[in-house]
């Protein structure tokens, strides 16, 4: 057996490090790809993110690894996968209609996510998925607070519509 | 109710995104797993299938005729300064804003990989190195040969792909939107490194046979300029369209052209002091690297002209003098092809580019220039083979 050396050591406690991480926050970075741009993109978006954090030369000195894995996805969706989502909104509109009870999730509001912009899609999910209070989407979202809520805001409104 | 109570359209609205999202996030799929070792540390190399039946040969070429020297490059292997790496997200940002665009065909549309999944692990790409990609023909003719030679493939859907390292290809059969390949002929470049992938990853070794193999069927599934090719769980290709099969130039581009087996573009580059004109090729068929080169009489280390196989046909290009108003090629067996002449942009010389697509192979040739009387300036004789160089 040879001898590890202190780079050596110390990339194998790096790795170690980073697969926690990865394994302790991967379905909810799953989740909110899928969320952000549909299901079949999501898998890519995980690797191709988590792909860019660890190469980042900043990754080893970042505090908030959640944060950071949060809007490297959010950007990766940005970058590559916009469209995803508003096709997969229209095949939902396509699909069907049926309006159930009150808090039932309805196709048209489905829909009506996938189109919104990506900060508010990415906002509605920090909130009503993570259940985070707007401070703490500001947080994960590298964005003001203040933002936060206009977000949050104007996508009620475009939701309020597919509900009107 | 008064101004302080939830209004009951809110909390329902609250309620029903609530549902919504965890409904979304219901769908996502397992998350992929943590990167292996060697797609960190770029060692997955290996990952760029080599199978026995790939045969040697050359690949995309570039050719430069410098003021001073030949150069001939293979861009198969590693990054190249001339041949630049293709960049998806350039490739993306040249085609604008994605939007809803509509489906790109899955047939005739050059792909080029941004990302890949292979055995379950995610493969790293590194920046700068030209990113794989692949085309599908629904139906390819073989084309007529010169006298003398045959075609080499048969009549039928085709694939043909670069997977960072060697160009392949072969016939497929297409059933809806599943494609099989039934075979596969290429370059086998010794590449190291990562970000090496074909759809020749679908490729299943027989066990214990001596060089055959059957390929695993892949779905194709297509959404805008986005294109997935998948073989079952954690196999998985994703490629972007793009509509320039070569990637960004170095240089300007001169000509750019398709002939029945391959792409091809002359780049000029300068007038920095490293002045010359590159030919890029990229064949759809099995390619062969050959190119005969002319060299001045007077100056065994300037070259004027030369040719570079592109699939079978040759395709000649060269430099000649600013007067030339037309030229000539001429091969051993006493054919004529008329050359085309192009003004190079930003040349300090005044010199004009030639070129023309002539038969495949000839040893021996000449190309003349001639200027508006008609009165010869000069010719260029070839001079071997530069094969093996």
């Amino acid at each position: 057996m040879g001898v590890m050396t202190e780079p050596e050591a110390g990339e194998r406690i790096g790795r170690s490090r980073d697969a926690a991480l990865y394994a302790e926050h991967a379905a909810r970075l799953t989740a909110l790809a899928t969320v952000l741009a549909g299901p079949s993109a999501a898998e890519d978006i995980v690797s191709a993110a988590v792909l860019k954090v660890l190469a980042s030369p900043s990754w080893p000195t970042v505090t908030k690894p959640g944060a950071y894995l949060t809007r490297a996805v959010v950007n990766e969706v940005h970058n590559n996968h916009r469209s995803s989502l508003r096709r997969a909104a229209r095949e939902r509109r396509v699909a069907g209609s049926d309006r159930t009870t009150d808090g039932d999730p309805i196709p048209e509001i489905m829909a009506a996510l996938a189109t919104l912009p990506l900060r508010q899609r990415a906002a509605v999910f920090l909130t009503y998925w993570a259940d985070l209070t707007p401070s703490a989407v500001a947080a994960e979202l590298g964005i003001s607070e203040g933002a936060v809520r206009k977000h949050l805001a104007r996508a009620r409104q475009t939701l309020r519509k597919e509900l009107a | 109710m008064t101004d302080d109570a939830p209004d009951e359209a809110e909390l329902a609205l609250d309620a029903r995104l609530h549902a919504s999202v965890h409904r979304l996030a219901q769908e996502a799929p397992a998350p992929p797993p943590f990167p292996a070792h060697d797609a960190l540390s770029g060692r997955n190399g290996a990952r760029g299938v080599r199978p026995r039946a790939l045969v040697a040969a050359g690949a995309l070429v570039a050719i430069a005729i410098t003021a001073g020297a030949l150069v001939v490059r293979s861009t198969g292997d590693g990054p190249s300064d001339h041949v630049r790496a293709s960049d998806p997200e350039q490739a993306e940002t040249a085609a604008g804003p994605e939007g809803d665009r509509p489906d790109r065909p899955f047939f005739g549309t050059h792909w080029v990989m941004v990302s890949a999944v292979v055995d379950g692990a995610p493969v790293r790409f590194v920046s700068g190195r030209k990113r794989p990609t692949a085309t599908f023909d629904e139906w390819w003719t073989c084309p007529a040969m010169p006298s003398g030679q045959h075609c080499a493939g048969s009549d039928g859907p085709r694939y043909s792909f670069f997977d960072g390292c060697n160009h392949g290809g072969g016939t497929m059969a297409v059933e809806g939107r599943i494609v099989t390949p039934l075979g596969m002929g290429g370059t086998a470049m010794g590449c190291t490194g990562p970000g090496i992938v074909a759809p020749a990853f679908l490729l299943e070794r027989t066990p214990g046979s001596t060089g055959s193999a059957t390929f695993a069927p892949m779905s194709y599934e297509i959404s805008g300029e986005r294109l997935v090719l998948s073989a079952g769980p954690g196999q998985r290709l994703t490629y972007r369209a793009t509509d320039d099969p070569f990637g960004p130039p170095d240089g300007a581009v001169v000509v750019q052209d398709t002939t029945a087996t391959g792409d091809y573009r002359l780049v000029w580059e300068g007038p920095d002091g490293h002045t010359r004109l590159g030919f890029e090729g990229k064949v759809r068929r099995t390619p062969e690297l050959r190119a005969a080169v002319a060299i001045d009489p007077l100056d065994a280390q300037k070259v004027h002209a030369a040719t570079a196989a592109l699939g079978w046909e040759d395709v000649v290009f060269g430099l000649v003098p600013g007067e030339a108003a037309s030229a000539v090629y001429r091969n051993g067996a006493g054919l004529e092809v008329p050359l085309t002449v192009t003004p190079i942009p930003d040349d300090p010389t005044g010199r004009r580019s030639v070129h023309a697509v002539v038969p495949s192979g000839d040893a021996s040739w000449t190309v003349s220039a001639y200027d508006a009387d008609g009165g010869l300036i000069e010719t260029f004789a070839s001079a071997g083979s530069l094969s093996g160089t």
